[in-house]
């Protein structure tokens, strides 16, 4: 089992194409998809929540008000620099009304928290025009992966908001592999390279909104 | 007919290769620094494509946050530390398997010059340790000492990538230069002066252990602090227990070392046995030698040239 590991870390480590980026950043995404009353999607809601070990990164050397809690002027700050930089990576979200993507303007009321150690980033991306929402998929991703995101695992990661009655919303978050039976390491790894589809469905991040 | 330049005619048509290759590879990596983005190239990759890959990535979401965990416990209880090094340690083993931490140097390297297990393993593991103790020095000076704040963290480390980068590139070039004088030797005939610039694989006969050659790969590959030491740094430091973020760090390079000293491995078994199935006279042997080792070096400069246009086009030149 020793060797077939090490086989297979240098493989990897020789393999084109191997992905240059890895994830050392984890957030646990929430969603609220905004429809205008009339079966029409006109923005989403995002709610981030950041991994302790970025978020105690990101606000290192931040000065702290007299109750503990970090000074709200330097995270309004830090959350307009994430904010901007955002767009050249599309806010990492991707959505489709009927198939086709829709186009998202600049965000909305954004704002950074801090509680618990964890940094939550909240923006209302609007669409540039509202987009039937009969069926509509979104998708929150780093394409870099750089950024692993997941929908959290509570029941409302994904709520719609004004959407029209009988609407349903499934989750679609990427598998990952289970520590605690550390003996089925390799045999995992075999089995995921030997299956490559399923691999890229386990990356996917994924709500998609059925409307009658 | 003489080279307008004082270099060898092959050492400038290499150089040119490369450049072009840059050339041509440099949109593609012009792309904007992530907004998360720890240091420089990060973010400018793409979605893991091999199945390994993914599935190493997959593993990383929770070895994050098992080393979180056992981070916070430890404030608690002290001998939950245990359990931080053993995660470290796996950590290291996992994450060096993905891509960065030197491994293409110290591969290239092995296959450029050594031919010993030993002295691969060695570089790999001083690669590692350095790279733990570079992380350590720069979370104490710039968050200890200076108290400094996020972007200041981020620029000093697009520097060291910088420097890294720029290192791997000067000792790529260094190693062709001497590779394409070995060729050189070759095509005259010359087999003494050739083996100075080669290793051949001859039995009972040790080659050259060169401690400067050895101490350049080491820097070229190790110089870079590795993203996830700096956030476990960061966030001992967060909670008050940064002792036990650099004992996780030294776990980790332990890791990063087994695995990068199995691909040094896999790199010298690699040539010693693609060389035998290719030698057929001795003189045979020897061309294929120097096939290799030069395509190694090559590789060498051209990766690092990317790297540093890479960096350059992707953070407007640190």
């Amino acid at each position: 089992m020793l060797f077939r590991i090490l086989i297979a870390l240098a493989l990897l480590a020789l393999a084109p194409g191997a992905a240059r980026a890895h994830p050392h950043v984890f957030v646990a995404a929430k969603a609220e998809v905004i429809y205008d009353g009339k079966g029409n999607v006109i923005g989403v809601n995002h709610v981030w929540t950041f991994d302790e070990s970025y978020s105690a990164f990101a606000t290192m050397g931040f000065p702290k008000a007299p109750d503990g809690k970090l000074e709200p002027e330097k995270l309004a700050e830090l959350a307009k620099v994430n904010v901007e930089s955002l767009v050249d990576f599309a806010y990492f979200t991707e959505a489709k009304a009927a198939g086709r993507k829709v186009e998202f303007a600049a965000p909305q009321n954004y704002r950074l928290e801090h509680h618990n150690n964890a940094l939550t980033l909240f923006m209302t991306l609007p669409l540039k025009r509202p987009a039937l929402g009969k069926t509509f998929s979104l998708d929150v991703s780093d394409p870099t992966y750089f950024v692993a995101f997941a929908f959290d695992e509570a029941q409302d990661a994904v709520v719609l908001a004004q959407a029209p009655t009988g609407c349903t919303v499934s989750v679609r978050r990427p598998k990952e592999g289970d520590l605690s039976n550390f003996s089925k390491l390799s045999d995992q790894m075999f089995q995921a390279l030997t299956n490559k589809s399923e691999v890229a469905d386990a990356f996917s991040n994924r709500a998609i909104i059925a409307c009658p | 007919m003489r080279s307008p330049l004082p270099i060898r005619d092959g050492t400038a048509l290499a150089f040119a290769l490369v450049l072009l290759g840059v050339m041509l590879a440099l949109p593609a990596l012009a792309q904007p620094q992530n907004p998360f983005a720890i240091g420089g190239l990060e973010g400018a990759g793409g979605r893991p494509a091999s199945g390994i890959a993914a599935f190493i990535l997959g593993k990383q979401a929770e070895f994050s946050r098992a080393m979180t965990a056992a981070a916070r416990a430890i404030r608690a209880d002290w001998t939950a530390l245990g359990g931080l090094l053993g995660i470290a340690f796996a950590y290291g083993v996992f994450h060096a398997a993905g891509p960065g931490h030197g491994k293409a140097i110290v591969a290239s390297y092995v296959i450029a010059n050594e031919a010993q297990l030993r002295r691969g393993a060695m570089i790999a593991t001083a690669a590692a340790a350095l790279q733990g103790l570079v992380a350590v020095v720069l979370v104490a000076i710039v968050a200890v000492v200076l108290g400094a704040t996020q972007p200041v963290l981020t620029r000093a480390v697009n520097m060291i990538e910088f420097a890294s980068y720029a290192a791997i590139a000067a000792f790529g070039a260094w190693l062709l230069i001497r590779k394409a004088r070995g060729l050189r030797a070759l095509w005259r005939g010359d087999m003494g002066e050739a083996c100075r610039h080669f290793h051949m694989p001859e039995p009972g006969q040790a080659s050259r252990w060169s401690g400067r050659e050895a101490a350049a790969a080491v820097v070229a590959a190790g110089l870079r602090p590795c993203s996830g030491a700096i956030l476990i740094l960061i966030f001992t430091l967060s909670q008050g227990i940064l002792w036990a973020g650099v004992l996780a760090v030294a776990a980790m390079s332990a890791g990063v070392a087994i695995t990068t000293s199995a691909i040094a491995a896999t790199a010298v078994y690699f040539k010693a046995l693609a060389v035998r199935l290719a030698a057929g006279g001795r003189g045979a042997g020897a061309w294929i030698v120097a096939a290799f080792e030069t395509l190694a070096a090559l590789a060498v400069l051209a990766l690092g040239l990317l790297l540093t246009f890479g960096l350059w086009a992707s953070v407007g030149g640190a």
